[in-house]
């Protein structure tokens, strides 16, 4: 034995001596995954237990090429023969996709399996697949060495797809089968179904395999993503794919983009279910809904809000397809926000098949206007999802919570939002790459909650809650006006100023589920957009009439230019008597000193006097034409301006300009208040009136959006005539759509506050400035805000007539609350991001501790599975490794 | 710590046959870390075909030879059996990536101009100038055969690029350049340097260094059409972006914009980790490669480009102020553009994990439709370096290829640490097979691949690769 040999075997006893010393602690050997890329629940027969059916997690190890074996009752390894490391399978080639199903029988033929009775069940299909492999690696489940067919060539067992299998899914089949869906990289979808082997009087050893020929698609003329098969009974079933590319063509002429649906007879499209924008992933669920729509007679119903089974009282069960939305279509500025959208899957093809939930003639303040039921939104950007219905056997009763364990509870699943057990009846998980699995509570078709949205206050700060609006902090001396005079709130025009910030809660006016974490900033003449009209690359010239123009972009020859800012798009808010602040140097004049720390070119400001249309040769994105200031211009920017005209006389191009652009008056903005909720920067969202009411509201988008020619044009070749006309009323309503859409209720409110009047006052309470009972309308944001004096300088000697004047950058800062903390778990000590596997796994049968419920289960790269359940009131999270 | 002494010694002992003072080998590659495909045009009866020439760059990491010429340029014909040496020339130790810069797609460069390689030097902070000949022989510019790059803000150059328009670039073709990143940085700015080939070595602005955002320049990329120079860039704190430089209007890369430089930006990043903001690289994802698809529309506002990454952590990143954790990585199928407000976006169309060490990317050869003669989708190959694996990505299908690990002994079918990607820019004679090398820099050879265009799912490794460890000399 060499040295090293002999520390070796040092090592080795140290080791199983340690082992056997903590083994009444140890949970095992360790996963030890290595590059998790997939994740799947099965029930088989393995080295840890060859004479028993039992739940295991199979997680595919791309790096280490195989399958890691894990209790699914415990979340503990499976050990290995040699007890120092788990059970594994050997799976060539990376394995990249693992998926299982079970064939529904039961032991007897004929017979099926009782969900609840474990000891009905029968070894479940386990395959694999490698990476940018064709083959369907079947796992032997019903024999405890677990042999994994993977050479089509000379093994029946393994299934060669003929192409890249890029997704799987299970596909509900008849008692004694299975079928699994595949998405094929050649936009082509299988169908593999698997069938379980009885000799002729019926027994099994619960062998199975594939039932030959595999029935394939056509080529489809789209690249499916990823696919679902919605639930249920095998003979009504039917897959949905995900799609980034357009499936049908509508009315109008333009693309429809969503989810195909696709019969399993013969996997042709038989509908194109309209999602208002791409799709990347795809789930199905048959649940019940809560009570939602018609409040015809003025006030909601009184079960649509309840936490239990109230919500769902006479609601019939309905299919639904869960779309992930593709980045590329959806966001603040498409015709639908980001998130996972509801669609059914009965409509006619090729129209939208997001359910609305309001009728005609509705007189629901809050849903009178959004033609279509709001994405549920998540924080980050969704890498999976999956669905769950209630668990077989019902959670143990908790004492002073609803009993799920007896009718009518029992046929619901239990959803914690905070302390609050609700009943619902499908429940989703996305994982996000911000690194938190968030839950959907599907039967309410909202993003679940860390506490009742609405009625409750999730941290002990007033909400909504006021910044005082910063006066003017230069000396008083220089500037004693600005020094004397601040944004401040009014009640109503002409009303009384409120006398302390305490008071702001009263007087505006926000919305659940319409007002987001948001910074609201108005600001006088601020910039139109913080984030995209501030430091850009801009040129200048003149036109044939001596006008000088303004254009952001940078040339780069010929007609090709880059950075271009469109500024004659209304949705960017660019007005004449806009001013534009251009950095003096490229100009070669002096200009005056930005007044800040942080930046030492000077600058200087000129007026926006028109917009000019697009030209492809000189500004493709349009430009303004530009003045001196009309008032309060410096004697150094009048030099400037003269100093920008020479040099632009006699068809030169000035590049190099560095350019601001701030608004002519008063200006708001919104940015990510980052305090929680689902975050997001609305950015520019209109010019208020000093002393008049201003409301934020929503209103139709899709009728703004038919009056839009811009939304038709799309920026997509030369202006149409149709654009060039669009006159000022014409981009008012453009611009207003823009606003508007930023503006669309993001998250369900299923609290009631109308009927209950503890939750009334409560809601009240945090919800100042609605009229509960009543569902509140769409507004986000309503205040009225004007200039207010210095009560001490009621008359100012250096502004006699006007009574007072703003000044440039006066603001006032209104921080909102959502009240949606939205509920989610994530591992500790672990670095969850950029989710590669997911499945969803009913344990309540498996264990005594019923409370396990229904559990999903993440795969991350960071060598670990996350299990969870938001059957509990912490979301339960073990992380496995 | 006496062990290791011990076993140093001993290691060295074995090198008897060598000297510290000797020069790199000139027949064999060594501690190879650059390479790059040369393309040697042939005419024949009214038609032309491309040849190759490979050079390769080698290191001597571990300082076997000479610190002063313990590296070389070699350059082979890999199409001659046995492999022939058609030149080559040593230079310093450590050795970067190597960037070519050829006369055959870079019109820009005066007539009769040699192809110009450049090889940065780690430690002594110096890049390469060599002219290369029509076969392949490198040998020192006349200008200078190095030129000093280092600073005290900046060191350890190692990656290099190509800035080349080309006949259909806007306002005519003008520009041959090429760009070298580096290691080390002070602040964590991304340095740049860029070397002007029609300037003399004399003339203001031959060499620029400019700072473009936060990290290390890993990979770039030059879209010719918006003159537009793409960044792949480390992780520093937390954010993640695809940086570029404009390089239009002979602007300078060595002055703020505001100052007449080069106007430049990046995509959008989260200011929150929950935020996602549209546009943006995925959260998480720290850009190592950059590979810009064939362009089928000059005027089209959407570019597709592949791109590695490798993610980590942001969380813990961001506390650290580097890159923290290395957990998989992936190749991005993207289309850039610009939004309504001119941010460019990274629109995410395909993501392929392809395992630890995300590194180099290249698109082969363009195809086209036998029938029609359009163009078809790209073939593109991806290097994860960790695990030795090369992908071979196509997408027109979406399929991919890994060419992997030896069955047998598990050992990487490319060798171990894979370093250096190069694709030959033409199908091979006659052929519509592409050819591909891969440098194994700890076992000092180069696995040329040979991928059928038409159907790359038909590439079999076993007659698809072979392996190249030098040439015979002449």
């Amino acid at each position: 034995m060499t040295r090293v040999h002999r520390l070796l075997a040092a090592a080795l006893a140290l080791a199983v001596s340690g082992t056997a010393c903590t083994k009444a602690a140890s949970t095992g050997p360790g996963a030890l995954f290595r590059q998790p890329s997939s994740v799947a629940a099965f029930r088989g027969k393995t080295l840890g237990n060859p004479s028993a059916i039992a739940p295991y997690l199979a997680v595919a190890n791309q790096s280490r090429n195989d399958l890691t074996i894990v209790n699914g009752a415990t979340d503990v390894a499976v050990p290995a023969p040699v007890v120092l490391r788990g059970l594994v399978l050997s799976v060539p080639n990376r394995p990249m996709l693992v998926a299982a199903a079970s064939l529904g029988d039961g032991p007897a033929a004929g017979s099926v399996e009782v969900p609840a009775d474990p000891s009905t069940a029968l070894p479940d299909l386990l395959v694999a697949v490698s990476g940018g492999g064709s083959v369907l690696q079947l796992v032997e489940t019903w024999k405890a060495a677990n042999l994994v067919h993977s050479e089509p060539l000379t093994d029946p067992l393994a299934v060669d797809l003929g192409y890249d299998v890029l997704a799987l899914a299970v596909v509900p089949s008849p008692a004694g089968t299975a079928r699994l869906a595949a998405v094929l990289a050649d936009h082509r979808v299988a169908v593999v179904t698997y069938a379980r082997q009885r000799d002729g009087a019926g027994q099994t050893d619960g062998s199975i395999a594939p039932v030959l020929p595999v029935a394939t698609s056509g080529v489809l003329p789209f690249q499916p993503e990823a696919v679902a098969a919605m639930p249920g009974d095998p003979a009504l079933t039917s897959l949905f794919v995900a799609t980034r590319d357009p499936i049908a063509t509508d009315a109008s002429g333009k693309p429809v983009y969503g989810v195909e649906e696709l019969s399993l007879a013969g996997l042709v499209p038989v509908r194109a279910l309209g999602a208002r924008a791409p799709t990347r992933l795809v789930a199905a669920a048959r649940l019940k809904e809560r009570i939602f729509g018609d409040w015809g007679t003025g006030q909601p119903l009184p079960g649509s809000a309840a936490s239990d089974d109230a919500a769902f009282v006479g609601r019939p069960e309905v299919p639904r397809v869960y779309a992930v939305l593709d980045e590329s279509g959806c966001g603040l500025d498409k015709p639908i926000d980001c998130g996972v959208v509801a669609l059914d899957p009965t409509v006619p093809s090729g129209t939208q098949a997001i359910p609305s939930d309001r009728t005609a003639g509705s007189a629901a303040p809050g849903d009178a206007y959004m033609p279509y039921r709001a994405p549920m939104r998540v924080p980050g950007r969704p890498v999976a999802i999956a669905v769950s219905g209630p668990p077989a056997r019902p959670p143990p009763a908790v004492a002073g919570e609803p009993d799920f364990t007896t009718s009518p509870l029992s046929a619901y699943m239990r959803l914690y939002s905070g302390s609050v057990a609700r009943a619902t009846t499908a429940v989703a998980a996305v994982p996000c790459d911000d690194g938190i699995v968030y839950y959907l509570d599907l039967g309410r078709f909202e993003t679940a909650t860390g506490s009742l949205a609405v009625a409750s206050k999730p941290v002990s700060a007033a909400m909504p809650a006021y910044t005082r609006p910063p006066t003017c902090t230069t000396s008083t001396a220089a500037q004693p006006r600005c020094a004397r005079r601040r944004l401040w709130l009014r009640p109503a025009p002409d009303g009384a100023f409120i006398a302390d910030a305490i008071g702001a809660s009263d007087v505006v006016t926000m919305t659940p589920g319409w007002t987001p974490d948001e910074q609201w900033s108005l600001v006088y003449q601020g910039l139109v957009a913080p984030s995209g009209l501030y430091g850009r690359a801009g040129e200048a010239g003149q036109d044939a009439g001596g006008n000088t123009w303004v254009a952001l972009q940078t040339s780069a020859g010929g007609d090709t230019f880059n950075q271009v800012v469109r500024l004659w798009d209304p949705a960017l808010g660019v007005r004449e008597g806009d001013l534009l602040v251009i950095k003096a140097r490229a100009v070669g004049c002096t200009g005056t000193s930005p007044g800040t720390n942080t930046d030492t070119d000077s600058e200087f400001y000129v007026q926006v006097a028109s917009l000019v249309p697009p030209d492809a040769a000189r500004y493709p994105g349009g430009a303004v034409t530009v003045t001196r200031v009309a008032t309060d211009e410096d004697p150094a920017w009048a030099t400037c301006y003269g100093a920008l005209q020479d040099a632009t006389r006699n068809g030169t191009v000035l590049r190099g300009l560095v350019v601001a652009v701030r608004a002519g008056g008063y200006v708001l903005t919104g940015t990510s208040a980052g305090s929680g909720g689902v975050p997001v920067s609305l950015g520019y969202l209109g010019r208020p009136q000093p002393n008049v009411a201003f409301t934020l509201a929503y209103q139709d988008e899709d009728a703004l959006a038919a009056a839009c020619p811009f939304e038709q044009w799309g920026w997509a070749g030369p202006p149409t005539p149709a654009v060039l006309g669009c006159d000022a009323t014409c981009r008012a309503g453009c611009e207003r759509l823009a606003i508007v859409r930023k503006l669309r209720r993001y998250q369900g409110v299923s609290v009631d506050c109308n009927t209950n009047s503890t939750l009334t006052s409560s809601c009240t309470t945090v919800w100042p400035g609605n009229a509960f009972p009543l569902v509140p309308g769409p507004t986000a944001l309503a205040f009225t805000f004007d200039l207010q004096r210095d009560p001490e300088d009621p008359v100012d000697p250096l502004d006699p007539t006007v009574g007072s004047t703003p000044f440039r950058d006066l603001r006032l800062t209104i921080l909102s609350r959502s009240n949606v903390t939205v509920s989610g778990a994530s591992g500790k000590s672990t670095s969850p991001f950029q989710a590669s596997g997911m499945t969803t796994f009913d344990r309540s049968p498996w264990t005594p501790d019923a409370a396990a419920g229904y559990r999903f289960l993440v795969s991350y790269p960071a060598d670990f599975v996350l299990d969870s359940s938001p059957s509990h009131s912490n979301g339960d999270p073990v992380v496995i490794r | 710590m006496r062990r290791i002494a011990l076993i140093a010694l001993a290691v060295l002992a074995c090198r008897g046959n060598t000297s510290i003072h000797d020069p790199g080998p000139l027949d064999r590659f060594f501690y190879p870390t650059g390479l790059a495909v040369l393309a040697v045009p042939v005419a024949s009866g009214g038609t032309t075909t491309y040849h190759q020439r490979l050079l390769v760059a080698s290191s001597n990491a571990d300082l076997t030879y000479d610190s002063e010429t313990g590296g070389s340029v070699i350059a082979v014909n890999p199409e001659a059996a046995p492999v022939s040496v058609t030149g080559a020339m040593n230079v310093k130790s450590f050795a970067g990536e190597l960037g070519l810069v050829d006369p055959d797609a870079c019109p820009a460069l005066a007539a009769g101009s040699p192809a110009a390689a450049f090889v940065p030097i780690r430690g002594q902070d110096v890049v390469y100038r060599l002219d290369v000949g029509a076969d392949g022989a490198p040998s020192c510019h006349a200008g200078g055969c190095t030129i000093p790059v280092g600073a005290s803000v900046r060191g350890d150059p190692w990656s290099t690029g190509v800035a080349c328009d080309t006949a259909s670039s806007p306002g005519g073709a003008s520009l041959a350049r090429a760009y070298v990143g580096y290691l080390r940085e002070t602040n964590g700015d991304a340095w740049l340097t860029q070397i002007d080939l029609k300037k003399q070595p004399t003339d203001d602005g031959y060499v620029q260094h400019g700072t473009f955002g936060y990290g290390q320049i890993r990979a770039m990329a030059y879209d010719a059409s918006r003159r537009r120079l793409y960044l792949a860039r480390t992780v520093v704190g937390t954010g993640t972006s695809l940086g570029y430089v404009d390089l239009a209007n002979d602007c300078r890369i060595d002055a703020t914009y505001a100052a007449g430089g080069c106007p430049n930006g990046s995509t959008p990043t989260r200011t929150n980790a929950s935020l996602a903001v549209a546009g943006e690289v995925p959260y998480g994802v720290e850009l190592r490669s950059i590979a810009l698809a064939h362009e089928t529309d000059p005027a089209s506002p959407v570019r597709r480009a592949y791109v590695t990454g490798r993610i980590y952590d942001p969380i813990a990143s961001a506390q650290a102020g580097v890159r923290v954790g290395d957990f998989d990585g992936l190749l991005f199928v993207v289309d850039l553009s610009e939004n309504e407000a001119g941010v460019l976006q990274f629109d995410v169309v395909n993501e392929i994990p392809i395992g630890y060490g995300a590194a180099d990317v290249r698109v082969l050869p363009q195809r086209f439709d036998p029938v029609t003669g359009a163009p078809r989708a790209d073939v593109v190959a991806a290097l994860a370096a960790d695990d030795g694996v090369v992908w071979i990505y196509d997408d027109e299908t979406g399929a991919t290829i890994a060419i992997g690990r030896d069955p047998l002994t598990g050992a990487p079918l490319v060798g171990h640490m894979p370093q250096g990607l190069a694709v030959d820019p033409h199908a091979l004679p006659g052929t519509s097979t592409a050819r591909l090398y891969v440098g194994s820099f700890q076992e000092h050879f180069v696995t040329a691949i040979d991928v059928p265009l038409d159907d790359p799912a038909t590439f079999d490794p076993n007659t698809g690769m072979h392996r190249i460890t030098g040439g015979v000399l002449p």
